[in-house]
């Protein structure tokens, strides 16, 4: 092939790319001199991966201030120079021709008119409309009439500045991110287990077991670079096995020594038959046990989550009860008498002899498992007694907390552990697994933002489903929505979000990058930096906090979410927005903005503006920094590290800002500089105390729970009307709803439209055909999607599988709004459908 | 470029609420382009695989090549890559990229003879092109491409 000049300028700048991080070169280096001047001209830094909870590092590469190109980072210990197709990808998300480039209002002659047509506006008339809704909502109805709906994919500043905004300023607790839609359940089995949020174990769990099991989670698809470690562990370790249990059949299947497709629900039968059987062979270690376990039970019959007149939770004796009570072994012992190997496989439709294997591997004391899971667990009506389940057969064999024993819960996106989980984003939390609900923990959060007690309300806020339902019914009335597209996202869009977005009565803000589908229902759309158009940091599913730094400009005027978080906050003054008994208490802050409260408080402007750079002194842009005068990222993430360095919740020590400045990220809690690779388990963790061996320090007498839950059915279950079960979920090329990955051409032409995967013969019961359009009818809403038979998932009859990302047919006009009761996460995983020739 | 979803009649839907009827103006659109977002989804077909017409250029070097033709009748499994058939670092197939140096190198640095299992399986980077049109167009510029 001949080499064309365009082709080979092309050539010896990917080599120079190539060796500015020592990797070996390609034998295109000719031109010296090109190599030279290119090798000078590209700006290589790392960032970790805009996508899913791995966290990946890449490495980006930025010449005139756009990114040329972007690759695997070799350094990275999470993914040693691969990344799965998104990841290199990366380099296109930002380019889509249709990003937002200046605010957008609905008006109508001239003024904001809810019936109006967007019209771009300048960002002082955005935040002017804004506040005067805000402040409206304040004055006629109080704190609870204004929400805010965030992200695990906001930075850790933007998520923590968002939440002392609601929380402390506007004293509103209506603040939930999008993780409640994914990491809520184990979010709320971690606390139950262990006290503490987040795994015990880490990635290098993947190269030290003997066994992994997959609990409802497609890892090849959604987790591939930990996928790549699993393959690397089967295929050289001898005698390792993969099992993969799933409600249909995926590519995790191809690796599988034992697949198992169950009907949906019963996993919880397949969990206590195997703790049944752990018990009733005595293959459990009583002396962990003793040492290191309490056995509870949960109430039961707790309903679905749905609104409290419908049908079912009027039905339900113990709706949303979660307080656990003491139970013996025997006791605990007897509850699972009933889940026998027969019962287990008749329920789940597994072969008796594959469950039998599965159980047998738990129950060998010389194999080392890992468990692990994703939103099959958490997207769960049963989520948190699910994921508890599974922390009960770990705890009865000890296997925990220690090289290759690991029951792992997998995180979906890139911070929903940095951010969601660790800042504290919900309704109910405030950093480092502190709660609203807790004198102790709302003065402690005061103490550290310099703000009079009783700032912070003690009531828990509404949660993400409820915000849906409230704006509906009109009880939330000015709403800003960031970092997410929850009008794809959040269940029953026609009966709730999309209503309550066009309530007259609201005043919807929805800051993004690019038109979404929730931009489209929102009345004022804020435009949006992204990923290295700002700094930022995330923290990944192994506790991993990775810091970056601002790469590019953003386009025209997009801004920072932390930008405009920080920029909104100058327009109310403290008197228009506390009670008098509060300012009472500190007089000289009535006259202040709640900028000059919240983020001039000595901690957040504690560091002057400076200049970023990198070891090679490189110089980096800071557009936060300089607008508002100060370094506002390190300020505020030294301010938000003093909660887990000084608050009362042990170990959750993240590193310093300087520090991962200069890291590949490190897993917390870092003491004296060091990171935690197995959490509570002494020689690993420092906070363990001396000759404990094992101290789950979460809890006070440094014990777990083990937690009797028994099987119970799923919220709607398929019947002679709707005779099909409908699961959803994503695909490996596009990320959650599309947004960005959509924008790439070669993700997009790989996977352009969504399909309702499905078994052929019920294609054929259907009477659709494999390529044509099929309807799929829910009791709510209906969508419809080309058929396919012979795709990468392979459904039972029975079941069919849509992915989410296609905003040309939105599939939560489907889904159903029931959610876990206890962690209030939906259950996008299993509702009725029934199948029609569109 | 055409963009798919001007191609596709225009949905009217009326939408009522308790205040009447609202606009989704025509200056911004989302990828639902002019379907109203309570209306139907847009009809599409089945795209069909770009097969076999060369390669797919690459936009930098890092870039894991695209997979220029159909792999509906390729499996990747614990029996066997078939993938490798055409592409090991040996093959004799003409036309057919072999894989790069990079994947005999596992985890841990050491090189390999065969391909490192840790990049066993092949469509987690490497993917198919549809014929399909880009819904938006995307503004990256390549080094040298200007």
């Amino acid at each position: 092939m001949a080499i064309t000049r365009r082709a080979f300028v092309k050539a010896s700048a990917a080599t120079a790319a190539a060796a500015s991080i020592n990797m070996s070169l390609p034998s295109m280096a000719q031109d010296v001199e090109e190599f030279a001047s290119f090798n000078n001209s590209i700006r290589w830094d790392k960032a970790p991966c805009r996508f899913c909870g791995v966290g990946c590092s890449v490495m980006v590469g930025t010449k005139d201030n756009r990114i040329v190109a972007t690759q695997a980072d070799p350094k990275s210990e999470v993914n040693k120079g691969i990344n799965c197709i998104k990841g290199y990808f990366l380099s296109k998300i930002m380019y889509g021709q249709d990003r937002l480039q200046t605010p957008l209002l609905r008006m109508k002659n001239g003024a904001f008119d809810k019936e109006g047509d967007f019209t771009p506006v300048s960002w002082d008339a955005a935040f002017d409309i804004m506040a005067k809704k805000w402040k409206q909502a304040l004055k006629k109805k109080g704190p609870t009439s204004v929400g805010m709906f965030g992200s695990g994919q906001w930075t850790i500043f933007e998520g923590y500045a968002a939440s002392k905004l609601m929380k402390a300023g506007f004293r509103s607790n209506n603040i939930d991110p999008n993780a409640r839609h994914c990491m809520a359940s184990a979010v709320g089995a971690f606390m139950r287990a262990f006290g503490s949020d987040e795994p015990m174990g880490c990635y290098d769990d993947l190269e030290h077991a003997d066994a992994f099991v997959l609990w409802g989670s497609n890892m090849a698809e959604m987790h591939p670079i930990l996928w790549t470690r699993i393959t690397d562990t089967r295929l050289s370790k001898p005698d390792s096995e993969v099992h993969v249990l799933s409600t249909y059949q995926h590519r995790c299947f191809d690796l599988a020594d034992n697949g198992m497709v169950f009907t949906p629900q019963t996993d919880m039968v397949i969990l206590n038959y195997i703790a049944n059987y752990i018990i009733q062979n005595k293959a459990y270690d009583q002396t962990f046990i003793d040492k290191h376990v309490h056995f509870k039970k949960t109430p039961t019959d707790i309903g679905y989550g749905l609104r409290p007149e419908h049908p079912l939770e009027v039905k339900a004796k113990n709706s949303g009860k979660g307080k656990l009570s003491g139970i013996t072994f025997e006791e605990y012992a007897k509850g699972l008498e009933s889940y026998t190997l027969e019962y287990a496989s008749k329920m789940s439709t597994v072969p008796k002899d594959q469950l039998l294997r599965l159980a047998k591997l738990y129950a060998d004391p010389k194999k080392k498992i890992t468990s692990l899971w994703t939103m099959g667990f958490n997207q769960h009506t049963r989520g948190v007694w699910t994921n508890g389940l599974l922390y009960n057969i770990h705890l009865l064999m000890g296997k925990i907390s220690e090289p290759g024993n690991s029951p792992f819960s997998l995180t979906g996106q890139p911070s929903a552990c940095g951010t969601a989980r660790e800042v504290g984003t919900f309704s109910h939390r405030l950093p480092a697994d502190l709660v609203v609900k807790k004198k102790e923990h709302r003065d402690f959060a005061e103490k550290v933002w310099k703000l009079p007690t009783g700032t912070i309300p003690a009531k828990p806020g509404y949660h993400a489903v409820q915000h849906n339902r409230k704006l509906k019914d009109g009880v939330i009335n000015a709403y800003w929505s960031m970092c997410n597209n929850n009008v794809q996202a959040a269940a029953n869009m026609n009966e709730e979000t999309l209503p309550g977005y066009r309530n007259p009565e609201n005043f919807i803000v929805v800051s993004d990058p690019y038109p979404t589908v929730s931009a489209m229902a929102a009345d004022l759309i804020l435009p949006t930096a992204m990923w290295t158009e700002k700094e930022g940091a995330y923290g990944n599913a192994e506790r991993r906090t990775q810091i970056w730094r601002q790469q590019v400009t953003a386009p025209g005027e997009a801004k920072s979410d932390l930008w405009q978080l920080m920029e909104f906050s100058k327009r109310f003054k403290v008197s228009e927005v506390w009670p008098d008994e509060l300012i009472n208490q500190d007089p000289k802050l009535k006259n202040k903005t709640l900028y000059e409260v919240l983020f001039r408080n000595g901690h957040v402007d504690k560091y002057p503006a400076q200049k970023v750079t990198d070891d090679d002194n490189n110089v980096y842009d800071n557009v936060e920094m300089d607008h508002f005068g100060f370094y506002a990222q390190k300020g505020l993430f030294e301010e938000y590290r003093l909660f887990g360095t000084t608050g009362p919740k042990k170990g959750h020590n993240l590193a310093s800002f300087d520090q991962l400045h200069k890291k590949r990220g490190m897993r917390w809690p870092v003491i004296n500089g060091k990171e935690t690779k197995w959490r509570y388990r002494e020689g690993h963790d420092p906070l363990v105390p001396v000759g404990k061996d094992l101290f789950f320090y979460g809890h006070a007498d440094g014990k777990a729970n083990i937690i009797f839950a028994p099987y119970e059915p799923a919220a709607e279950m398929p019947d002679q009307e709707f005779d099909t079960w409908l699961c959803t979920g994503r695909v490996l090329e596009h990320w959650h709803s599309g947004t960005m990955t959509q924008r790439v051409p070669e993700l997009y032409k790989a996977m352009p439209d969504a399909q309702v995967f499905m078994h052929p013969k019920d294609a054929e019961k259907h009477g659709v055909k494999r390529g044509e359009m099929a309807k799929i009818i829910s009791r709510r809403g209906e969508i419809s999607a080309l058929v396919e038979t012979r795709g990468r998932n392979k459904p039972p009859q029975g079941l069919v599988f849509v992915p989410w990302f296609d905003a040309r047919r939105l599939i939560n006009k489907v889904t159903l709004d029931a959610t876990d009761p206890l962690s209030k996460q939906t259950d996008y995983k299993k509702c009725a459908v029934r199948i029609e020739k569109a | 470029m055409k963009n798919l979803y001007l191609a596709i009649p225009v949905l009217v839907v009326s939408m009522i609420f308790s205040g009447g009827a609202w606009s989704e103006n025509v200056t911004v659109k989302s990828l639902r382009g002019d379907h109203v977002l309570s209306g139907a989804s847009l009809s599409t077909t089945p795209k069909t695989t770009i097969d076999g017409d060369g390669k797919v250029n690459r936009q930098y070097a890092q870039q894991p090549p695209l997979i220029p033709h159909a792999i509906d009748d390729y499996t990747i499994d614990m029996d066997g890559n078939s993938c490798l058939g055409c592409h090991d670092w040996n093959s004799e197939v003409p036309g057919a990229t072999k894989v790069g140096i990079s994947h005999f190198i596992n985890r841990q640095g050491k090189a390999l003879t065969t391909i490192s299992p840790n990049r066993y399986f092949c469509n987690q980077c490497h993917v198919p092109q549809t014929n399909a049109t880009a819904l938006i167009p995307n503004t990256f510029k390549a080094i040298g491409q200007e």
